[in-house]
């Protein structure tokens, strides 16, 4: 787990981003996606600040809805900066995944 | 549902007073009345309010805070630590000494008064008793302190000096709160009980550890959210933030870069003691010096330490808004200059034993003056530290 959590740490903004770029969602919902597609290592803690920061550089935009589970819920929205960013991270691991893959494919 | 939604509406409506520069007194005050506001809405106004809590915090705070209001407000907690002081000096040092008349003092007593009679100060001590304490006891104590330790020159810079000494010292905001619910969660039950049980112990500890408390409230409004939305899946606080919410919220803390009050004043103060201390003192190695000027010691104090805090500050800090980022390098300006002002005054008798020292008192004065207002009037609280 604490493996996972160090290879997750460069890629949990990536993530939640691409996340965010399929629908707009809301803070659980995201927890909810990630362990969907097998990331259970993401802290239930760590993923509101890093919103807090998509939402201070403008990659992000909130707003609210209510929600018949309890006070109203915010949701995030990718803007165009957001959409620009992310693209430029998806990049950036894809050439760093080919070539990580080529280094340990003998390994396996 | 209803209760939820107004309790998520006032915590994020006292974040946004927090953060705007509101003291602690009207923030508790525009909270109350928002409240009893609210307690006539059925839930579906409650609903739509919540969602538009930034339009409804501006407003309501228009329409509650006046100009005049804040200013008597800041006018009459200045008085009444400045009032004390000199009665403590006056008491020690004999009424000779103080270059202050009847008048004047007759006008701070009354100034106080009256703004204690009409202004938010009244609403802090009948609502929250805790804060009040530090409010009044914290700039008090240090008032007598620094009375007693000093004797009080005639020229009449240190009375102001120590005011804004003591200024500083009360609104950086240390809520000594109590740690309330510090208990654990139960293991098995959930439900909104547990929730606000959970919410109410992450309040009190950031509160405590005195992290800015819009930040902390602004933590509590998603973390209930949270919870509410994990309840509906299932699952219990406890197994959302482990047995200790506290530790969780640690975390939430540190990735925010969250700065404690007591770290936060120690950097600010440090910063400008060695800066000042520096700069009065090199000259005097220096062959032709025969005397360095305070007032150049406090301002190279001041921009030693606001240099130190901006770049701590920016490397750490998540601003929302371009707003709140120059509302913190405002209030790091003001802060930075009232506290190296009252640290070199205050460091004037060290600084005397190493060579001759000069004190324009004008321009002591008027700074000093000039920063404790602006200091007083808008409030050394939250966007300070964030």
């Amino acid at each position: 787990m604490d493996r996972g959590n160090q290879l997750l740490k460069g890629a949990l903004d990536m993530c939640l981003l691409s996340l965010i770029a399929e629908s707009p969602t809301y803070g659980y919902e995201m927890i909810r996606r990630l362990e969907e597609r097998g990331l259970r290592m993401v802290s239930e803690g760590s993923i509101y600040p890093r919103l807090a920061h998509f939402e201070a550089h403008g990659w992000v935009a909130t707003s609210k809805k209510v929600s018949s589970d309890g006070p109203v819920r915010k949701y995030y929205q990718l803007t165009a900066s957001g959409r620009r960013h992310v693209v430029g991270l998806v990049s950036d691991w894809q050439e760093f995944a080919n070539a990580v893959e080529l280094i340990v494919k003998e390994v396996r | 549902m209803s209760n939820e939604t107004v309790r998520q509406i006032l915590d994020e409506c006292e974040a946004h007073w927090s953060m705007s520069g509101s003291q602690r007194p009207t923030v508790l005050r525009l909270r109350d009345l928002l409240e009893a506001e609210l307690s006539t809405y059925d839930d579906e106004q409650v609903a739509q309010l919540a969602l538009h809590t930034s339009d409804l915090s501006e407003k309501w705070k228009r329409r509650h805070r006046s100009f005049a209001w804040r200013l008597l407000d800041a006018l009459g907690y200045g008085a009444a630590t400045m009032a004390l002081f000199l009665w403590v000096a006056h008491i020690r040092t004999g009424s000779s000494s103080l270059s202050i008349s009847e008048p004047i003092w007759a006008l701070i007593g009354l100034t106080a008064l009256l703004a204690w009679l009409v202004t938010d100060t009244r609403w802090l001590l009948l609502r929250d008793r805790e804060a009040a304490l530090m409010w009044v006891a914290w700039p008090m104590a240090l008032a007598i302190v620094v009375a007693l330790i000093r004797p009080i020159p005639s020229d009449g810079s240190w009375p102001f000096a120590a005011t804004a000494l003591l200024t500083v010292a009360a609104g950086a905001e240390c809520t000594w709160s109590l740690r309330q619910g510090r208990g654990r969660i139960p293991e098995t039950a959930y439900g909104d009980h547990e929730i606000e049980t959970a919410i109410t112990s992450i309040l009190s500890h950031g509160f405590f550890v005195g992290w800015p408390r819009s930040s902390t409230l602004t933590m509590t409004s998603e973390i209930r959210q949270h919870l509410f939305d994990a309840r509906a899946d299932g699952k219990s606080p406890q197994q959302v933030m482990g047995p200790d919410p506290r530790s969780w919220t640690h975390e939430w803390a540190a990735a925010r870069g969250l700065t404690a009050a007591w770290l936060f004043r120690f950097r600010l103060v440090a910063g400008l003691s060695l800066g000042a201390m520096a700069f009065a003192t090199f000259p005097l190695f220096l062959e032709g010096y025969s005397e360095v000027r305070i007032d150049f010691a406090i301002f190279v104090g001041a921009a030693v330490a606001v240099g130190g805090v901006l770049a701590t500050g920016y490397l750490t800090r998540i601003w929302t808004s371009s707003a709140e980022r120059r509302l913190h390098q405002r209030r790091t300006l003001f802060a930075g200059v009232l506290l190296a002002s009252a640290v070199a005054l205050v460091s004037r008798s060290f600084l005397e034993a190493i060579g001759p020292l000069s004190v324009h008192s004008a321009w002591s004065l008027a700074i000093t003056l000039l920063a404790a207002a602006l200091l007083l009037s808008t409030g050394l609280s939250d966007p300070f530290r964030r």
